[in-house]
């Protein structure tokens, strides 16, 4: 496109339009990727043509530059599947070995590539090839064919975390499933949806895993986000695109400057959008994940905004946003993880991943959390869920010994009484008897005298004058 | 640059410093780069906001502009007799194209690169573009235009600088025309005040290029 209007007197009317596609275009680069040419002419209606100019000659330009190879060393090119600012990839078939593999390509053909893109291209090589782990994207083999850099990489199958997230948030149910978990027939929606809530917190705690691998192997990922992490047809995360790790361990000159941003502003902790020259380490990475963690338990983001400079004041002004909010219904407790890993200063995340993953696992299964100690009521409550069938025996036991106890403890009571009852009768009568034993031993000679009693008896109705 | 316009010029200065530069004096050239540079910087910092801003800086792409501008002033006519609305029509669209150009290189993963192909320009150029964005008056320019509310900068730059037709900037900014008509106005009254004898004296009150005849009168006809 030609720099200079056609007509000095007036403006370029595509110059303005122009300039609001590449801005579109600069966002959805750093997101989750380039869209169809048929996208952004829907976002620019009236505009159908320049879109279509445009996006080919993006699209042009890295088609052209491999345009006529089918072969790159010992790998046939079979199709374009990425592309990125640190390369194109494409799908391509080892000729050594029956296997298919993801090729990424830089070329330096026209001799334009800066010394730093290339060095970054062989670091991602050198930074991945140190890792051995199911979670994280091996490389094959790296080497220079033609003035083109290539990187060979485990071909992963499926799709991306972003596009499932993408999906299940442009589903009528806004609660489906992240990870399009079969649904059981006979299951209620209650225990699909815990299913699903398990399979994400375990997917989630599989990346930090994989993450905590390549940290003590010395390596800090620094763009994780759901763009970059992809969900295999089985459900296993794969960490793809070490195109920014840093080597903490490696001793040479850096290759950005320390006041310079890379990542993806939405997934960046505070210390990376605002870099201070100390650098970031692993706990950069756990802040992205805990933001991935957010957007996947409530399908959007944290923070709406955009400008990393905004986006920095927003992190540092407050706590992250509860997901419980956006979600409600989530446990307490993985909002006390999220927090956790969100929170805006390293020191108060989690120091590693593995922490992360455990504090995952414990609200997976009920146990306790190390983000924050619980009390004893929460913690025999965490302990019934995890042992439901022995809670509710044990609440029967005791149900059944308090019955009984009271039971008893009421019959005690009234056999208490009646024999209180019983002896006072019994004391009564045997007062009775008493006196009527009195009474009659009274007149009785042997006892009294043979006068005494017919005298004492008598002597009342003599001394009582007669009529 | 011929004589197409009755009416007479209100900005004579601007008229001779144009037809100067033309002519490669260095004092007018000098003056020019003196008196726009700060409106295309302000302009520059407008369209590379947010992630374009890593891409390049604002003052190498005014010193492109100049570059590939300065050669080719002499197709500039005035209009109502005023050079200064045309001109910043013709440096903020170059502007505008320069970044998107830069932008494109970017996406392309090509190193960018501010240098263009050597002009009949003097040497010294690049030098005056960057006396001129060291001065107190740029300073002062960009001051004002930073302490604008964001949507008068907004309707400064893309009235005032790129003089872009008023209803597209209505659209824009979800308003009518007539209220972005006066919105512009008061913007630029605002930037008289507090930068006087700048070149917003000559933008205040300019007509749209839709008022203006399809083809203006020619002389004494």
């Amino acid at each position: 496109m030609n720099e200079l209007p056609e007509s000095p007197g007036g403006q370029d009317a595509d110059a303005a339009i122009h300039h609001e596609l590449l801005e579109r275009l600069l966002e959805d680069e750093a997101g989750e990727g380039l869209r169809s040419v048929a996208a952004y002419q829907a976002m620019f209606r009236g505009h159908e043509a320049l879109v279509e100019r445009v996006v080919a000659e993006l699209q042009g330009s890295s088609d052209a530059t491999f345009e006529g190879r089918d072969r790159i060393g010992s790998y046939v090119l079979l199709e374009e599947i990425g592309r990125g600012g640190q390369g194109t990839v494409f799908l391509a078939r080892d000729t050594r070995l029956p296997r298919l593999v993801a090729l990424k390509l830089l070329s330096n053909a026209a001799g334009d590539l800066g010394g730093t893109r290339i060095e970054r291209f062989r670091r991602e090589a050198q930074a991945a090839s140190k890792l051995d782990h199911p979670g994280i994207c091996a490389v094959f083999e790296t080497g220079e064919v033609d003035d083109i850099q290539f990187l060979a990489m485990r071909h992963v199958a499926g799709e991306s975390l972003a596009m499932h997230i993408a999906r299940a948030a442009a589903a009528t149910d806004a609660r489906s499933s992240i990870l399009h978990l079969p649904r059981s027939e006979t299951s209620s929606t209650r225990t699909t949806r815990r299913r699903e809530f398990d399979a994400t917190l375990h997917f989630i705690e599989r990346v930090a895993r994989a993450l905590h691998v390549a940290h003590e192997a010395g390596i800090v990922h620094r763009d994780i986000k759901p763009g970059n992490i992809m969900v295999t047809p089985e459900g296993e995360p794969v960490v793809l695109d070490f195109g920014l790790a840093r080597d903490l361990g490696d001793t040479a000159p850096g290759l950005t400057r320390t006041d310079e941003v890379f990542g993806t502003p939405a997934y960046m902790a505070l210390e990376q959008l605002r870099p201070s020259g100390r650098g970031v380490d692993r706990r950069a990475d756990i802040y992205a994940l805990g933001v991935t963690l957010f957007e996947c338990l409530t399908l959007q983001r944290p923070y709406a905004l955009r400008n990393p400079v905004e986006l920095a004041d927003a992190i540092e002004r407050g706590q992250a946003p509860d997901p419980r909010d956006r979600s409600p219904g989530l446990p307490t407790d993985l909002a006390v993880v999220v927090a956790c890993a969100m929170a805006s200063r390293p020191e108060a995340r989690y120091q590693t991943a593995l922490e992360f993953a455990d504090d995952l696992r414990a609200v997976r299964e009920f146990e306790a959390i190390q983000a924050r100690p619980a009390g004893a009521l929460l913690k025999s409550w965490r302990w019934m869920q995890r042992n439901p069938g022995v809670a509710i025996s044990l609440a029967l036991v005791i149900l059944s010994l308090s019955t009984a106890l009271v039971v008893s403890l009421v019959a005690l009571d009234e056999a208490a009484f009646e024999r209180s009852v019983a002896e006072d009768e019994a004391r009564h009568r045997g007062d009775l008897n008493e006196f009527l034993r009195l009474v009659l031993e009274s007149p009785n000679p042997h006892l009294m005298g043979p006068d005494t009693s017919i005298e004492a008896f008598a002597r009342p109705f003599e001394q009582t004058p007669r009529e | 640059m011929g004589p197409s316009d009755a009416n007479p010029d209100p900005f004579p200065v601007t008229t001779m410093h144009v037809r100067g530069a033309v002519d490669g004096r260095a004092e007018s050239i000098d003056w020019m780069v003196r008196r726009f540079s700060s409106l295309l910087v302000a302009q520059a910092r407008y369209r590379l906001r947010g992630r374009m801003a890593a891409i390049c800086d604002p003052e190498d792409v005014v010193n492109d502009v100049w570059l590939a501008v300065l050669p080719k002033l002499e197709r500039i006519e005035p209009r109502a007799g005023r050079y200064t609305p045309v001109l910043l029509a013709y440096l903020g669209t170059t502007v505008l194209n320069r970044v998107n150009t830069l932008v494109m290189k970017h996406l392309r993963g090509k190193p960018r690169s501010t240098e263009l192909a050597p002009s009949r320009l003097p040497e010294e150029t690049r030098t005056v573009v960057s006396r001129a964005v060291q001065t107190e008056e740029h300073a002062r320019v960009l001051a004002a235009i930073d302490e604008l509310s964001d949507d008068d900068r907004e309707i400064v730059v893309l009235g005032a600088i790129e003089q872009r037709p008023r209803d597209e900037i209505a659209q824009k900014l979800g308003v009518t025309t007539g209220a972005a008509r006066v919105r512009l106005h008061r913007a630029i009254e605002r930037l008289r005040q507090r930068l006087p004898g700048s070149a917003f004296d000559e933008l205040a009150d300019e007509p749209d290029s839709a008022d203006l005849p399809e083809t203006p009168p020619a002389d004494g006809q």
